[in-house]
């Protein structure tokens, strides 16, 4: 740690090691920084291997041990060589291991905001759509919601209220039954996939 | 199912060349044109490479009934894309109706099923996949992919820069081919699409899922590559995590300083928010950056631009032998000497429908007969001569 200051014309330096510097209160940042999407990543990871590891026998679509959706038959190895999903209920199946790959990809974007079908969801889709642990809620009512807010999201983004925006983004995650699995939609990062 | 059929496409049709690259929309001294595409999947059956052939069939036929039926266009046509003749499907991808993977037949993570090389024999000899492709008529300006990486890629390519009218029209497209909507409504026959409220539209890669949306420009940027400015934008365009590409799309390398400038993220930006960063801030920003460049050549590097310009004109009204890449380069040097105001002789519009008009297809279809590629050389030189005689 160098400090260096100028008093008067004339010129002072310290020389600290971290600790004193901590203790004299020049440390500027905590000395370790990672970056953002490193501990988001991390803890997604996390988080999606303690789910895996409850969800051992729970209903379909849901992640089953070594990651195969149980619609279509694709393991999540199948999809890391190809690219591609195999069928709509792989987004579901693999959901906990795509979220760090697709806020990558996406600028930092997790949820969907934009146009949604004209017709409401049908009641297969709605469930499929919703995580397995979700308290029974009339689909058709909870898809109008959704939509809503989607729209809502929308015209605050379009309006830079971004604030605005992370609170009904939360609530959509609440909604939906997640929690809030990574930053706010205005955050950019670089290096998206092809 | 009796071999290929006749070609889909009139003599004439061909001929006119693409409206797409008139030349006549905004901003047309720089920017070729417009296109918004949506990627869109069907409800009830997996995504193709996933898909059993009779799956397949029954999502081809699905979708082409729809589409002829739901009033895109008053006039559509269909082409069974599988069983076009091969010049059928090269003429498309040259018209930019088709992508080349669609052409080739690959079906998504799996090869090639259509013999590119009549040398090459399949190891199994696999059905080429039911694939086809929707055009609106006459102006080819929608048209719409079966059976390509997604179930359903529709597409509005315009002239020049008319993003907030190819999106108006490709959002009606996708209503129609949905269906009715409202509550009340009860669809017979009508699309469902595979959507969930948190990923929004759901695609078979997940590059595109949410809204499904690539916008994406096609720009003359010769200015800025002489000027050597060319890396900025590439620089300033992948910090907004857009992609740069060629003339003929994904994996080209820029011909003729034409670039493709197209968004990347779908999910978590509304269509506007893009649409409006891409109308508004980025095309205009670079547009500048060019017209700038063409400015300052002509001041400062006035003998320099006359020389590129006339000596490209030159090489075209005389030489006797032409690659595709050799005149797509040359077109290029004479369409900014055209819209520099430097030579007075050639049209924008003739350059343009030169620039169609020399690609292996279309050159062909025009001339009448099959040849090979050195046949083409010629063939291609003869006819830029006589269109640019002076």
């Amino acid at each position: 740690m160098h400090e260096v200051t100028i008093k008067g014309g004339k010129r002072h330096e310290k020389h600290l090691c971290e600790s004193c510097a901590a203790a004299e209160g020049v440390a500027p940042q905590p000395a370790v920084h990672t970056p953002i999407t490193d501990l988001l990543s991390k803890y997604i990871t996390a988080q999606s291997e303690a789910v895996a590891a409850v969800a051992g026998g729970s209903p379909v679509a849901a992640p089953v041990a070594s990651g195969t959706c149980a619609v279509c038959g694709l393991t999540y190895a199948q999809f890391r060589q190809s690219g591609l999903m195999g069928c709509p209920d792989c987004y579901t199946a693999f959901e906990a291991q795509l979220t760090p790959l697709l806020s990558r990809a996406h600028e930092g974007g997790t949820h969907h905001v934009g146009k949604s079908p004209r017709r409401p969801l049908s009641r297969a889709k709605a469930a499929s759509a919703t995580a397995p642990d979700a308290r029974a809620v009339d689909p058709a009512q909870q898809a109008q919601r959704l939509a809503q807010l989607n729209k809502k999201l929308a015209e605050a983004i379009a309006a830079e209220q971004y604030e605005k925006a992370a609170k009904i983004r939360d609530e959509l995650a609440r909604l939906e039954g997640r929690g809030t699995e990574a930053d706010g939609p205005s955050s950019r990062k670089p290096g998206g996939e092809t | 199912m009796t071999g290929p059929r006749p070609s889909a496409f009139s003599t004439a049709a061909v001929e006119r060349g693409a409206d797409w690259l008139r030349g006549l929309g905004a901003d047309g001294d720089v920017v070729v044109s417009s296109r918004v595409r949506l990627a869109r999947n069907v409800a009830g059956f997996p995504f193709l490479t996933k898909t059993t052939p009779a799956q397949r069939q029954q999502i081809l036929e699905l979708c082409r009934s729809r589409l002829l039926t739901c009033g895109i266009a008053e006039k559509m046509l269909w082409v069974d894309v599988h069983q076009a003749p091969a010049m059928d499907r090269t003429l498309m991808v040259e018209r930019h109706l088709i992508s080349k993977e669609h052409a080739k037949g690959v079906i998504p993570g799996g090869k090639t099923a259509e013999k590119e090389d009549a040398t090459e024999e399949p190891a199994e000899p696999a059905a080429p996949p039911p694939r086809g492709v929707a055009v609106s008529l006459p102006d080819e300006s929608v048209s719409i992919m079966v059976n390509e990486e997604d179930h359903l890629r529709l597409q509005v390519l315009l002239s020049g820069l008319e993003l907030s009218k190819a999106f108006e029209r490709i959002d009606q497209v996708d209503d129609l081919v949905e269906g009715p909507g409202g509550p009340d409504a009860r669809p017979v026959k009508a699309l469902e699409y595979a959507y969930s409220s948190r990923f929004g539209y759901l695609t078979a890669c997940p590059t595109n899922i949410g809204t499904g949306i690539r916008v994406s420009v096609m720009l003359h940027l010769p200015g800025l590559k002489i000027t050597v400015e060319m890396d900025k934008v590439r620089r300033a365009t992948r910090d907004m995590s857009l992609a740069v590409r060629g003339y003929y799309g994904e994996g080209s390398e820029a011909a003729g300083e034409f670039y493709q400038i197209s968004n990347q993220t779908t999910l978590g930006k509304p269509e506007s928010v893009l649409l409006h960063e891409f109308e508004q801030e980025i095309i205009p920003q670079v547009i500048g950056y060019e017209r700038a460049a063409r400015t300052l050549l002509l001041e400062k590097r006035r003998r320099l631009l006359e020389d590129k310009v006339y000596r490209a004109l030159g090489t075209l009204r005389f030489a006797r032998l032409l690659t595709p890449e050799e005149a797509l380069s040359l077109l290029s040097d004479v369409r900014l000497g055209v819209v520099t105001g430097l030579i007075k002789e050639v049209t924008e519009q003739e350059v343009n429908q030169l620039i169609l008009l020399t690609q292996p297809a279309h050159l062909q279809r025009v001339l009448g007969k099959d040849m090979d590629q050195a046949q083409r050389r010629e063939s291609r030189a003869d006819m830029v001569r006589q269109k640019l005689r002076a």
